[in-house]
């Protein structure tokens, strides 16, 4: 080992020389060669200045932190979940609406079929109408005899 | 974490008082002025809050993404600063900025010449020696390859010590 591969090794480990790849042989150069104690004694006030301030945030920065925190937007929801969470919390309306579901579809059925009816008449209204107006078409056009005279030389 | 990741404050507040007095030290050391390293700190905590589902557990530290992220931040207010300030201004702030604070705080010789040197090496040895990452934490936090962290380091140290045998042998 020479001075300029132990300083080489001080730059690469640092200043504790066991956490270096051959602790013993650096250790031994160490201790007969004045030159290098000097640089090592400088790598370790200047490791030991780097570590040893401990510093305390001001008392109000958590504070304003916290203060500063934004809301998280929600997540997207179904529209179902949504309506859900409009009824309360307690399961007590679960009957309840059970019970109501089929009275609602039946009258929705209900419904339905009287508009399918009056459909239907208006469906028979409109025969009608159509059969008249073809009637009238026919009694407009001339008659048979006077089609024959006109086609006689 | 976890609980931090469902957007949970309260567990956000444990996780920032574990980390806050660390995280202020770090950036006050990185940045030389107490309201430049108290913006940083804020910053990156409203970072951590607002992207928290991004972070992997098991993947890295929690503490490592952390500085992680406040290096980042560092370095883009660095770059921004750089762009807005011509350089012989930037060089004048820099050293009035340096008198103001050798004038508050009983500064050692280390933390003067700490300040001379650049910003990423200054970050690598804070990180090493004050934050007492590995040097493969030093590697991802600082975004390098393990043998650049190490590279990076070993530069560090030598222009440290010296800048600080210069200092020695001048007042000799």
């Amino acid at each position: 080992m020479n001075i300029e591969t132990f300083k080489n090794l001080l730059d690469a480990h640092g200043a504790d020389i066991q956490s270096w790849p051959d602790p013993e042989a650096a250790q031994e150069f160490f201790e007969r060669e004045p030159k290098v104690r000097e640089e090592l004694a400088l790598a370790l006030t200047i490791e030991q200045e780097l570590a040893t301030r401990a510093t305390q945030a001001p008392a109000t920065l958590a504070a304003q932190i916290l203060s500063n925190l934004p809301d998280q937007p929600k997540p997207p929801t179904l529209l179902w979940r949504e309506l859900l969470s409009l009824f309360p919390k307690d399961r007590a309306w679960i009957p309840a609406a059970s019970a109501l579901v089929p009275l609602l579809l039946g009258f929705v059925l209900g419904l339905n079929n009287a508009s399918f009816a009056a459909d239907d008449q208006e469906d028979y209204y409109l025969w009608i109408f159509a059969d008249k107006l073809e009637q009238a078409t026919f009694d407009t056009s001339p008659p048979s005899s006077v089609i024959a005279e006109d086609q006689t030389p | 974490m976890s609980a931090m990741q469902r957007q949970d404050k309260d567990a956000f507040a444990s996780l920032m008082a574990r980390h806050l007095d660390s995280l202020y030290g770090y950036a006050l050391r990185l940045t030389q002025e107490p309201s430049n390293a108290e913006d940083l700190v804020q910053e990156t905590l409203l970072r951590v809050w607002a992207n928290a589902k991004k972070y992997k557990q098991g993947t890295v530290a929690f503490s490592t993404w952390l500085h992680r992220v406040l290096h980042n931040l560092f370095v883009d207010q660095h770059r921004r600063q750089q762009r807005s300030v011509p350089e012989d201004t930037e060089a004048v702030r820099r050293d009035d900025v340096y008198d103001l604070y050798a004038q508050r705080q009983t500064k050692s010789q280390v933390d003067k010449l700490l300040w001379q040197l650049p910003d990423n090496q200054r970050a690598a040895l804070l990180l090493f020696n004050q934050q007492g990452f590995s040097t493969r934490e030093v590697a991802a936090i600082l975004g390098l390859g393990e043998r650049a962290a190490e590279s990076l380091l070993a530069r560090a140290r030598r222009a440290l010590r010296q800048s600080y045998k210069e200092q020695i042998d001048d007042k000799e």
